[in-house]
């Protein structure tokens, strides 16, 4: 393939260069906003077991040290009942059992069966993002777009001992069937 | 025939131009003044009483969405309001009605956090949950039928959305179609805009190689395929929820025609309304309404929407000089490129039953095939309506039953009519969450004609064919970065043999961020029915016609951040049998051009696409591709398609009212290649053609964000400059080569408009 620029194409490319390298590519401060604030809405719309219900309240976020600082600097520190909000990121799939909340942004989607297998039978409620991650075994995934903004696979997370209110389940779509 | 005699020998005598040019004097059609009304019926192309109906069923529909949007206005008075549960002391920010994007904007994470879950979902409905989701983070369907992210797709996909259309101020599909990477338009004597991919648009005038959904569903049109001028001029934009396109081959799960590229419009389903206007130069007038709600029945839930459409450019007139013909000189003539399209899209759906229709009639002032003489008038009937039902047997068996009518009539001085039904059973079979299987059959029932419509003598007899076709597709991720994909579409046309497409596909996300697909498929294009039957002595049809294949190899790397998305790839096609007329006359005969599968044809080429968001208001997106095809072994670049194209957008939305924008497309000059020794020159007598910057400029002022008005809908005010950089027309290749040039897009213009989102 022979390819050879001219002067327009140099500058095209050069504007396409200049576009991608502009600036850092760090999250934008109001992203995530809302996710932060649905996941602290969470917190008093789920009921965990006795068990869990003293100690720190702990939200892990897998993957993403970005999203992992938005949620710490947005939620630690608040309380759920007695128990204070810490914000722990996880790297790898190890640790989650001492989670209240799994925050699984959608770019680590895929370890979604991996973090299943890892708190198999523990009521830890696991929140992804995007259309279809209930079906996958995810108690809660949070739309972007829509009508309903949640979908919820309430069977799993009951299956694990969690309870959804009423409240959170009638902004939902609820996912029949699905992994659980 | 020796490849030397080269392209343009073969173009003189090939497909729609040689069916079409019966000589001018035996048609006896009356030509129509450029000025005939819209919505006139006593000339002799537009006298069908379909018109009649059509009319009556679009207005019945801009009724219908006209008081449902009233009756949403008024459901929203009557409901009361959110009152946001905000503490005593901070009752001073609390919204008596609901809030605008500024004061959402104002807010403090401890003023929202004190609202409901409830409250928040209304509130990440009026500024998005994040605004990079609405842009980057997507999912698509169109590369295996079924909801994925871009990275999963095991097809190389571009995805434009609402957003971006909004933002970049497009006002028809085809302004969408340009700002996609690879995306090539043209124009055509008969049909004024038409687009293609990759540089595929050889021996053809029309877009065979490329295949239109909606929702899924095949827009089908068996006598001559790829004609969607109608479709790109008509179909409702604010309707559109996003545009998904594949590059590649998709006959394996879309079979025929989604050869080199398949184009799937998702549309809208909110629970809002909006109607808008726009105006400008060369009396441009736009109208559209779209609405949709939803509710609970018996049946489970249910969802209505619909949308319509009116675009009319009525006088962008612009001196055009017709070529020699029979000892007269070239004529100078003043030519109205006018497009006027009504147009409605419909969807509902209860339970697992889904129904949409889109329909639209078209006009268009058109030269016919053969430029030789005074533009006259092209109407367009479209017609594509679908019912599926999808049963759950299972949570891993799922299966949907579609029935798919097409019904196309086109009148210039040929009556173009085809009637094309699909019946499909598609099964979803999902075992485990790391496999599932795709298997479907197709009955496709075609029927078409094609006459004179001055004297109804034939063209293209009545044919009236059933096809069927099985396919099956896996997906298995035998490891958590890893995806494979496989499957395979048997074809059975009627009068040959079945013929099968495979495709294979493997993902590998190296890391979170970064990951790499590979492609190898098939594609097959039937022939249509003019390539089967015709019997115009200038291209007889041949019923026994192999389909056209492709081969295509694709490599994909792909980079994906929060806020980023990058993606480069690599393409090469080996494109055999392909369908054209030749002379199969011995030598010393008189000609007889004849239908045949021959020849091959190559197209290479590298594409790269980024989409970038480095903060909540900058929003940038662009592209470079390049591409060269191979006629035979020796003759490149022979499509008359741009190598180069950059497409660059950068919009700006401060978030408290105002959007501004701008996009430019660059096309490098197309290569044409000279006549061939003895062959008739291609009369050069219109302005010449060039590599070419396209510059859009856009603004919205979102009114009542702006002056943070509460309590009424969004109003937004439009302005838009478009071809800002030239003042006059951007001329371009005929494809049919009878004349060096035609417009394809109007010079300089200024756009204003408002809309109100409820």
């Amino acid at each position: 393939m022979n390819i050879a620029l001219t002067t327009s194409q140099r500058h095209g490319l050069l504007l396409l260069s200049f576009m991608l390298f502009w600036g850092n590519t760090s999250i934008p401060a109001q992203q995530g906003l809302f996710e932060s604030l649905y996941i602290l809405k969470m917190t008093a719309l789920v009921r965990y077991p006795a068990e869990r219900t003293s100690g720190d309240y702990i939200i892990g976020v897998v993957g993403s040290p970005d999203i992992a600082a938005q949620l710490d600097r947005s939620l630690t520190g608040k309380k759920v009942g007695e128990q204070t909000i810490k914000v722990r990121l996880f790297d790898e799939i190890t640790g989650l059992n001492s989670c209240h909340i799994i925050f699984l942004p959608d770019q680590y989607s895929k370890k979604l069966q991996r973090v299943l297998e890892a708190v198999r039978g523990k009521p830890v409620l696991i929140i992804t993002k995007g259309a279809g991650m209930a079906r996958e075994g995810s108690h809660i995934s949070i739309l972007a777009t829509g009508e309903k903004k949640f979908e919820i696979n309430k069977k799993a997370a009951e299956a694990t001992g969690l309870r959804l209110n009423d409240d959170l389940l009638r902004l939902a779509t609820i996912i029949e069937g699905g992994v659980q | 025939m020796n490849v030397c005699t080269s392209f343009v020998a073969r173009m003189n005598t090939i497909s729609l131009t040689t069916v079409f040019s019966r000589p001018v004097a035996q048609t006896r059609v009356s030509v129509l003044p450029m000025d005939t009304d819209f919505g006139r019926t006593d000339t002799p192309v537009c006298s069908s009483s379909i018109y009649f109906g059509m009319k009556t069923m679009l207005a019945v529909l801009m009724i219908a969405v006209i008081t449902m949007l009233f009756a949403l206005e008024m459901q929203a008075q009557e409901s009361s309001p959110i009152q946001p549960n905000i503490p005593q002391d901070k009752q001073s920010r609390a919204f008596q009605t609901k809030p605008t994007r500024k004061q959402i904007l104002a807010m403090k994470f401890e003023e929202l956090s004190a609202l409901s879950l409830e409250e928040l979902t209304e509130l990440s409905s009026i500024i998005g949950v994040s605004s990079v989701d609405e842009l980057l983070k997507l999912l698509v369907n169109t590369a295996s039928k079924s909801d994925e992210t871009l990275n999963d797709a095991p097809g190389v996909i571009s995805v434009i959305t609402a957003r971006e259309i909004e933002l970049f101020g497009a006002r028809t599909l085809t302004d969408v179609l340009n700002y996609v990477v690879s995306v090539q338009l043209y124009a055509a004597p008969l049909f004024q805009n038409n687009f293609t991919m990759r540089g595929d648009l050889f021996r053809s005038l029309t877009s065979k190689h490329v295949l239109i959904l909606i929702n899924g569903r095949p827009v089908r049109e068996s006598l001559f395929a790829g004609i969607y001028a109608q479709v790109l001029n008509g179909f409702p934009l604010a309707s559109i929820e996003r545009v998904e396109v594949l590059r590649g081959p998709g006959s394996v799960l879309y079979g025929t025609n989604a050869f080199t590229g398949t184009v799937n419009i998702i549309t809208k389903t909110s629970n809002g309304a909006s109607v808008s206007a726009r105006g400008g130069s060369f009396g441009t007038l736009s109208a559209s309404a779209e609405a949709g709600t939803s509710f609970t029945t018996p049946l489970g839930e249910a969802r209505f929407d619909a949308g319509v459409q009116y675009n009319d450019v009525a006088s962008w007139t612009l001196p055009f000089r017709l070529p020699p013909q029979g000892g007269r000189p070239p004529q100078e003539i003043q030519y109205n490129p006018f497009q006027r399209s009504l147009s409605g899209m419909v969807s509902a759906s209860v339970g697992g039953l889904k129904a949409q229709v889109f329909v639209t009639d078209y006009r268009a002032s058109t030269f016919g095939p053969a430029i030789a003489r005074a533009p006259f008038v092209l109407t367009n009937f479209t017609l594509n309506a679908d019912l599926s039902y999808t049963h759950t047997f299972s949570d891993a068996l799922q299966a949907t039953l579609s029935g798919t009518l097409n019904r196309y009539d086109t009148r210039h001085v040929e009556q173009l009519f085809s009637n094309d039904g699909l019946l499909e059973l598609t099964v979803n079979y999902r075992p485990t969450t790391k496999f599932n299987i795709l298997i479907g059959g197709l009955l496709h029932s075609r029927y078409g004609i094609q006459t004179f419509t001055s004297n109804a003598s034939v063209i293209v007899p009545e044919y009236n064919q059933l096809w069927w076709s099985m396919y099956a597709e896996a997906h298995w991720q035998p490891f958590e970065n890893l995806r494979l994909t496989a499957g395979a579409q048997i074809n059975k046309a009627v009068n040959i043999n079945a013929d099968i497409s495979p495709r294979f596909a493997a993902i590998w996300n190296i890391t979170s961020e970064l990951g790499v697909k590979a492609f190898y498929g098939q594609a097959f294009r039937a022939a249509v029915g003019f390539e089967n039957f015709s019997i115009n002595p200038n291209g007889l049809g041949n019923p026994r016609l192999r389909p056209e294949t492709n081969e295509s190899l694709d490599a994909e790397i792909f980079w994906e951040r929060e806020n980023l998305r990058v993606a480069g790839v690599y393409f090469h096609t080996w494109q055999n049998n392909l369908i054209a007329p030749r002379n199969t006359a011995p030598p010393g005969q008189p000609q007889r051009n004849e239908t045949q599968n021959f020849g091959s044809f190559q197209l290479e080429g590298l594409e790269f696409e980024a989409k970038y968001a480095p903060t909540n208001e900058l929003y940038i997106l662009g592209s470079v591709s390049y591409q060269t095809n191979l006629d035979g072994p020796s003759l490149r670049d022979v499509t008359m398609m741009p190598n180069w194209m950059v497409k660059t957008g950068i919009a700006y939305d401060t978030k408290n009212g105002i959007a501004a924008s701008v996009f430019n497309i660059y096309n490098s000059k197309p290569n044409v290649l000279p006549p061939p020794t003895g062959a008739q020159p291609t009369p050069q007598i219109n302005p010449a053609f060039g590599d070419y910057h396209l510059l859009s400029a856009n603004v919205n002022l979102d009114i009542t964000d702006l002056f943070d008005i509460a309590g009424v809908p969004h109003i937004i005010v439009n302005l838009r400059g478009e071809n800002l950089l030239n003042a006059t027309a951007v001329w371009m290749p005929d494809i049919s080569r009878r004349i060096n040039t035609v417009p394809l897009f109007a010079g300089r213009g200024f756009y204003a408009g408002i809309s109100v989102k409820f």
